[in-house]
């Protein structure tokens, strides 16, 4: 039986461990996720709510990436994603996806809280909302067709 | 991946600035875990996934990572780095009998070892709760219960 550390050690054989870091947009089903880092490393992941996660450079206060959670369930909920996936290569903005998320979901409820909650509330969301946005627009970030199908 | 054999799996092998080998026993997983949730606070693949999901939190003081500057397979060996600051490392695990049930019969035989479970993911977790250090912060919001 082949020892795991030698496993391990063997890994690089892989082609795709040596290919070079490109920064894509790319859905990994296991955990439902869109996941996009702009840097091939570790990362701390900062949860904002249930949809959205910011991804923090490990020891630095440096935005590398995001993570979009339970992706598949908006793909299919949404008439636009899921009109999208049937298309051929389209691009769609990572930025436009995070705004759009903020502004039809959590606005419901953070107009349904109360008023002192939902300031509070109101306040902290939109900054990393923001946060994210800008990041994804700066980076130019897109999600591909096929990954949206894999998710759909 | 890296981090799976150092965290997850246990056993692992990694190179020191001065590029010597050493293969190091962690304990893994099931060794380390200082505590253990049920349940996600948020949609999964499927319904009710995110029911059945586990949790399993340790802090682990290094973390493995492969080099950024990898270039060539030689250059390709994992790393042992002091941990991510602030953070907890979590591993989601689906261990149900139904879920285990679902896995392929060529993959729930490994090499003569039953699985009991499939880990479908890890992340470090940050920031970390001011009160209680072995717990990211404001666990309620992320996870449905705490089994340990």
């Amino acid at each position: 039986m082949v020892a795991m550390h030698d496993a391990l050690e063997k890994l690089p054989e892989w082609k795709e461990l040596i290919q070079p870091f490109k920064p894509v947009a790319r859905y990994y089903e296991t955990m439902d996720i869109l996941l996009y880092l702009n840097a091939d490393m570790s990362y701390r992941a900062d949860r904002v709510d249930e949809w959205l996660t910011l991804l923090w450079h490990p020891y630095k206060k440096d935005l590398i990436g995001i993570q979009l959670k339970g992706f598949r369930c908006v793909c299919r909920r949404n008439a636009l994603l899921a009109g999208i996936a049937k298309d051929d290569e389209i691009f769609l903005p990572l930025a436009a996806l995070v705004a759009s998320r903020f502004l039809k979901e959590e606005a419901e409820a953070l107009i349904g809280a109360a008023s002192n909650e939902r300031r509070e509330r109101r306040e902290v969301l939109m900054q990393k909302y923001d946060l994210a946005t800008a990041f994804v627009a700066r980076e130019n970030a897109r999600v591909s067709v096929s990954e949206l199908r894999r998710a759909a | 991946v890296a981090q799976y054999f150092g965290h997850i799996h246990g056993k692992t092998a990694y190179r020191d600035d001065q590029d010597i080998r050493h293969t190091v026993d962690t304990g893994g997983l099931l060794k380390n875990a200082t505590a253990l949730f049920q349940g996600l606070r948020r949609e999964m693949f499927a319904p009710r996934v995110d029911e059945r999901v586990y949790v399993y939190l340790s802090t682990p003081e290094h973390d493995y990572v492969y080099p950024t500057d990898r270039a060539t397979a030689e250059m390709a060996r994992p790393l042992r780095v002091k941990a991510p600051e602030q953070s907890i490392f979590a591993t989601f695990a689906l261990i149900s009998q139904r879920d285990v049930s679902e896995i392929g019969d060529d993959l729930r035989s490994y090499e003569g070892t039953e699985m009991d479970g499939l880990v479908l993911g890890w992340q470090w977790t940050h920031p970390v709760d001011a009160n209680t250090p072995t717990l990211p912060a404001f666990p309620e919001t992320r996870y449905a219960r705490g089994i340990w």
